[in-house]
């Protein structure tokens, strides 16, 4: 015998109350959606971090092999040679692109803004001779990050800039690499909430199912069996007290408005 | 019941944390992995920059031995690059042949010593407290020396705190988002149709079978509602046929004869929570873009300096939400809270979709104007309904779930709009601000009843600011208490420590996250502080104790310098208007009955709000002035005194004058 339905001769029909909302399954289900939506966020909001940090620990590699040319065409002009007549330039600006892994191109231009000495697929779309204020900076369009480093004549003036693009491919493949990780580690970790929080709100709801099955059918039979007394340890004395008076009271009425219609009815 | 709902929200936490380490720690594992190796990249593109230039000397026939100042050229390269400490030469022998100036290092006595003895390779390795690489030097395909370069080990532990910080951050966030959606679940599935059943049973007790349960689609103890229902429909049909008859019904009970079937709408402030944190939560989405957005409407037109136009529509919706909070308040207690807030964030919806669309600044001004008037008007709207709606003896637990829901929604908005704007762009963005407003907005709609306010409902005119100043307690509270809390927040939290920070040489990163300690603080105290408040008949203590620990937070890095003062002062400066805040609107509720009754709920609500803001404004100008002409401990020092002695004229009037009985004395 039910342990709470100890004081009712009727049994709780499991199979009716199946079609029922089942409590547990809606609640864990909901909750689990929750912690799953917030462990999601959690994944997504990383994935921004690892991709914000490769990007600047990349840009700051760059900006060596920017700064390693930068001085070789300063070295250059100090000698009285421009970038044009350079004769080492071209090869030494081949020889990095190849060497530079993730590097898309490498330009060197002028204070007018003309490329001088390049390597790779050279970004055509930004206007490189309006950075030109004597500061580093940084950049980029569809296809690359970029840093420029202008650089100086033996009298302090500007007089181009050395400007290398990091391939956003590259960036792309270690990101989703990192998203396919974090994306298959979030799925385990769904599997897993899922799991607990499913057999976890069952286990704590029994009892509370087992009161809403007792009320449920308390209800039921309001007006074809006498009221019951009933324990309900988790809906609460308040609940309970509710219940048997609402039963009471509701039997009782109808039972009046039966009678009178009856002898209505006779007569 | 409260003990299965308890354990239920433990169990939740527990699940939620535990898969949250999870993910964040298999997180990290991946990050040091692939970062450290594109760390220590950078030091691997100098050693072949120097290399390359070795080779050459070497292919041109200079010997390796006899290089000429080869020590300053290592020194200017080291420099040069900010990512490498040292880089030292060592011969077949692995002696050490030229360096960098290594003895200036920390310990570079024994990393010299230990870079003269150890085994040379390829792989990168930790040398006392450095991070060392050794690379070949070859000519003709035969090794002549290595090169070791090195930065400090820490570069590596730096990489990966600063990410274990921000993943702690996403943390938070994450938690954040989640314990808002939790409260109103478990309020919708337990404690509302709880709520309804207790009506139901203490109606039919009282012999009124009028009234039906509303119907429910969520399952939980509303699955009841239809038995219940069931119950009653069938008495009021024989009350009807008996009616019908023409036979006498008892007189002490009361039926549905006319067949209306109404319900009974019940309203919990948890219902207001989760809409009004999308709001929240959908106009902070672009507060870490926004000054950017705007600056893409530089127009030359209007003759601004960049930044003062840039500042422009972030002033206009200030004032726009300032200034028309009255007429919302007035306006939400004429037309009922479901309308107001419903009216509140469509118009915030249509405003973000339109800014979106914004053409120019001009445009950009009317939109966010719009916005600004949506916003405020949720923003009433919601702070009305909690008090109205809540318990007097929950009134400060009301407040408290406000003021958390703001920040929270302000705190995780921040958080990931930026995120957002880097991978949809700012129109997206936008349009997906205004997607969550219509969803708060739908959300109202169906879940709050609707109806108005208790209290008198009037036209809003502005001879009502002056009647609730000249209200002595209104007066003190707000300009004593409410004042000098929106001065400290503004004045030091949002212009002072920034500054302060950046002038210490942190990082903006840093000091985001620092801030964000503010906003935690209240958000985790908050609802403590007021559980004991609510318990207490009245909250004055509260506003002077929150009040005077405000006080002595702000002069708190005056006392320990650098982060760890300005963490203790942000924990202590949101635990203090955690105590204080909330309570302040209690006060007020309990203090000024008279007021209340005179201007109404919501509009007394919209007139504190309004004159509160006032700090707003002052905050930075006082600040900003006592930094200018005195120094950052000075100003500290200076500010907590006054707030000190606000509170301390608080404490003193208050308890001098008789306690009002509170208009709203609900059970």
């Amino acid at each position: 015998m039910d342990l709470h339905s100890r004081n009712i001769p009727f049994q709780i029909d499991r199979q009716a109350n199946a079609k029922n909302h089942q409590l547990w399954i809606n609640l864990g289900v909901s909750l689990s959606l929750i912690i799953s939506l917030a462990i999601g966020l959690i994944s997504f909001l990383n994935l921004y971090v690892f991709q914000k940090t490769y990007k600047d620990l990349n840009i700051a590699r760059l900006s060596v092999v920017a700064r390693d040319l930068r001085e070789t065409v300063e070295v250059g002009l100090n000698l009285g040679l421009s970038p044009q007549s350079n004769t080492e330039l071209d090869g030494l600006v081949f020889s990095i692109k190849e060497k530079t892994e993730g590097l898309r191109f490498l330009v060197i231009i002028d204070e007018k803004g003309s490329q001088l000495n390049h390597a790779g697929a050279v970004s055509s779309e930004l206007e490189w001779a309006k950075r030109l204020d004597g500061n580093s900076w940084t950049d980029e369009d569809n296809e690359s990050y970029q840093v420029g480093l202008p650089f100086r004549n033996n009298f302090g003036i500007v007089v181009g800039a050395v400007i290398i693009g990091y391939d956003k491919s590259a960036l792309e493949l270690a990101v989703n690499a990192m998203r396919n990780s974090l994306v298959i580690d979030w799925l385990y970790a769904v599997g897993a909430v899922f799991v607990t929080m499913l057999s976890g709100v069952w286990f704590l709801t029994i009892q509370l199912q087992r009161d809403l099955d007792i009320t449920e059918k308390v209800l039921e039979h309001t007006f074809t069996e006498k009221p019951y007394d009933v324990s309900l340890p988790v809906l609460g004395s308040d609940i309970k007290e509710g219940l048997t008076d609402f039963v009471r009271i509701s039997r009782n009425t109808s039972k009046e408005l039966a009678r009178s219609l009856e002898i209505v009815s006779k007569s | 019941m409260t003990k299965l709902l308890r354990r239920l929200l433990l169990f939740t936490l527990l699940v939620l944390v535990l898969s949250s380490i999870f993910v964040s720690i298999s997180a990290g594992k991946y990050f040091e992995a692939s970062l450290t190796e594109q760390r220590v990249s950078e030091q691997r593109e100098v050693a072949r920059s120097v290399i390359a230039t070795i080779e050459k000397a070497l292919t041109h026939g200079v010997p390796y031995e006899k290089f000429v100042e080869a020590e300053s050229y290592l020194e200017i390269d080291n420099k040069n690059n900010p990512g490498v400490d040292y880089i030292a030469l060592t011969g077949p022998d692995k002696k050490i042949i030229y360096s960098s100036d290594i003895a200036q290092l920390k310990g570079g006595e024994a990393l010299y010593q230990a870079l003269s003895e150890m085994d040379v390779g390829s792989e990168g390795r930790r040398i006392g407290d450095y991070f060392n690489i050794s690379i070949p030097i070859d000519l003709k395909g035969e090794t002549v020396g290595w090169m070791n370069i090195g930065a400090e080990a820490n570069f590596v532990e730096q990489i990966l705190f600063n990410i274990a910080l921000d993943i702690l951050t996403v943390l938070i966030v994450a938690a954040l988002v989640a314990f808002q959606m939790l409260g109103p679940m478990l309020t919708l599935l337990f404690s509302t149709p709880l709520k309804g059943l207790k009506t139901v049973f203490a109606s039919v007790a009282a012999g009124d079978f009028r009234n039906y349960l509303h119907p429910d689609f969520i399952g939980s103890v509303g699955r009841l509602n239809r038995s219940i229902n069931n119950i009653i429909a069938r008495v009021n049909q024989q009350a009807r046929a008996a009616n019908n008859a023409a036979l006498e019904l008892p007189k002490s009970l009361l039926f549905d004869l006319a067949a209306t079937h109404s319900y009974i709408r019940l309203e919990s402030v948890e219902l207001i929570r989760w809409p009004f944190f999308l709001v929240i939560f959908s106009e902070s989405l672009s507060l870490s873009f926004f000054p950017t957005f705007v600056g893409h409407f530089h127009d030359t037109l209007f003759g601004l300096p960049r930044d003062i136009m840039i500042g422009l529509p972030i002033t206009l919706f200030m004032l726009v939400w300032t200034v028309s909070m009255p007429y919302s308040g007035t306006w939400c207690d004429k037309i009922g809270y479901r309308r107001a807030f419903g009216f509140g964030a469509m118009m915030t919806t249509i405003g973000l979709v339109l800014t979106a669309f914004s053409a120019g600044l001009s445009d950009l001004l009317i939109w966010r104007s719009m916005t600004a008037v949506g916003y405020g008007t949720v923003y009433v709207t919601t702070q009305a309904f909690i008090i109205n709606k809540s318990p007097a003896s929950e009134r400060t637990r009301g407040n408290a779930m406000f003021q958390t829901s703001f920040f929270a929604g302000s705190l995780s908005g921040a958080a990931i709009g930026g995120i957002l704007v880097d991978r949809l762009g700012y129109q997206l963005t936008f349009l997906l601000s205004g997607t969550l407003s219509l969803l708060s907005a739908l959300y109202v709609i169906w879940f709050l009843a609707p109806g108005v306010s208790n209290t008198i409902k009037r036209k809003f005119a502005l001879i009502d600011v002056g009647t609730a100043i000249r209200n002595r307690e209104f007066g003190i509270i707000t300009i004593l208490a409410a004042i000098p809390a929106k001065i400290a927040l503004a004045g030091f939290l949002y212009y002072s420590i920034p500054i302060y920070l950046k002038g210490l040489g942190y990082s903006q990163s840093l000091t985001g996250r620092i801030m964000m300690v503010y906003g935690l603080s209240i958000i985790l105290v908050a609802p403590i502080v007021a559980k004991l408040a609510d318990q207490r008949t009245d909250r004055l203590q509260f506003v002077v104790f929150g009040g005077f620990i405000a006080a002595l937070a702000m002069a708190v890095p005056d006392v320990f310098q650098g982060t760890t003062g300005v963490i203790l002062s942000m924990i202590g400066l949101g635990v203090g208007h955690a105590i204080c805040v909330s309570a302040q609107m209690t006060l007020i509720n309990d203090r000024c009955g008279v007021l209340v009754e005179e201007v109404g709920q919501a509009s007394t609500i919209a007139i504190f709000r309004l004159i509160e803001r006032t700090g707003s404004i002052l905050g930075p100008i006082i600040f900003g002035t006592l930094i200018t002409f005195s120094s950052y401990s000075y100003t500290f020092a200076i500010m907590a005194i006054f707030s000190m002695l606000s509170t301390s004229i608080i404490a003193f009037f208050l308890s001098s004058f008789a306690k009002r009985v509170p208009l709203f004395q609900k059970s």
